[in-house]
């Protein structure tokens, strides 16, 4: 019997009500503020009245924070340029905060495909901002990505997600830079078969990411759970060390590797074994 | 994609201003919008997936009348193709929630 209280089950907006302390929860451009994508309708495809973007501000044990959301579920949660813009504006006004003195914990909750294709490079320009944002965040406050599954997180998004000072995600997420079906469609069937779920998830799950010491908590799929995870990255304050600063170590272990020699399941893990740690 | 804008006679006002979001744009889903207002209508404004359906909203929302005293105010429903029974389903949320609000 299940008596877990599953995150991923969550919305956007619940799940950045259960990241936050009980009743502190405000959110900024919400459903009443009519802020909606104004390229959707044009082509045809409905919108949604918070461009499928939660931003909120409230307290992780005390402390202010900002927990910003994407629901996977609309449009895949993919960046437009309305989404991507309340993403990156809530993370350098966090950012702005700290420098004038007022501590902000920034939560990432990402469920994306990447970038809106209906909305090209508006989307790719604001991906960009975001990536900024992050790097100019991470200097002064914790900056947490959390991913649950299951859209995952992939494209331009799963550099933002490397660009958290801090990752969660649990065994059902998946990280990647390329989705599946993309690789399938580019590689071919034969190599790699985005229907075949074991194999997908033995490739870029949050198990085996979690092994190559890509992110920093593997935790179960429970919201209390989930909750203590981030409370621990915020407590641990500003890394001295992030994971895109390690530069010379990624480009010296890929390199090393033969690519004559087809990728598996395991091989990656291999490669990366004893991988980034922060401490 | 379709916009359809519908006035209903909205008998009650509510004592208190309301601002009530419901569900999620996904596949076969829905989000419901509503804002309460003075006044005695309640207009709903509905962008949808669904091509040709301004009579099956007509429909949907007389029905709706028939087992709720609505609102007045402003609805917005953004639409992904959800059946009529989970439009239904949303909108009677809110209605609820804003009757306990």
């Amino acid at each position: 019997m299940h008596n877990k209280e599953s995150f991923i089950e969550l919305g956007a907006r619940q799940r950045a009500k259960a990241i936050l302390d009980s009743g502190s929860f405000r959110e900024i451009l919400g459903p009443f503020d009519g802020v909606e994508s104004p390229w959707l309708e044009p082509q045809g495809i409905v919108p949604q009245s918070d461009d499928g973007m939660v931003i909120a501000k409230g307290t992780i044990q005390g402390k202010d924070a900002v927990v910003v959301a994407i629901e996977g579920s609309f449009q895949g949660g993919s960046m437009g340029e309305v989404s991507g813009a309340k993403m990156a504006t809530a993370i350098d006004l966090a950012a702005e905060d700290c420098l004038a003195g007022k501590p902000t914990i920034v939560v990432l909750c990402l469920e994306t495909g990447g970038v809106r294709l209906q909305e090209a490079n508006l989307g790719l320009a604001s991906i960009a901002d975001i990536h900024a944002a992050i790097v100019r965040a991470r200097e002064v406050t914790p900056v947490i990505g959390v991913i649950a599954g299951t859209v995952g997180c992939f494209g331009g998004m799963s550099i933002a997600a490397a660009l958290c000072s801090y990752l969660v995600v649990t065994k059902e997420a998946r990280l990647g830079l390329n989705g599946p079906q993309v690789i399938e469609q580019e590689a071919g069937i034969r190599e790699y078969n985005s229907k075949d779920k074991p194999f997908i998830w033995q490739m870029t799950g949050g198990e085996v990411r979690s092994r190559c010491g890509f992110v920093d908590k593997l935790v179960k799929d429970d919201v209390p759970e989930i909750k203590k995870a981030v409370e621990e990255c915020a407590e641990k304050g500003v890394p001295e060390h992030f994971r895109t600063g390690c530069i010379d170590y990624f480009l010296e272990t890929l390199s090393s590797y033969d690519t004559a020699e087809q990728a598996q399941p395991g091989t990656a893990e291999k490669l990366y074994e004893g991988g980034f740690k922060h401490d | 994609m379709e916009k359809v804008t519908l006035t209903l006679q909205a008998p009650k006002t509510l004592d208190k201003s309301v601002q009530l979001q419901n569900g999620v744009v996904s596949s076969g889903d829905l989000e419901v919008v509503f804002e309460s207002s003075d006044g005695d209508t309640l207009t709903v404004i509905i962008k949808s997936s669904v091509d040709n359906s301004a009579e099956r909203w007509k429909a949907l929302f007389s029905r709706i009348q028939q087992f709720n005293s609505v609102p007045a105010g402003r609805m917005l429903i953004n639409d992904f193709g959800a059946s009529p029974g989970v439009v239904r389903l949303r909108v009677e949320q809110v209605l609820d929630e804003a009757e306990h609000a």
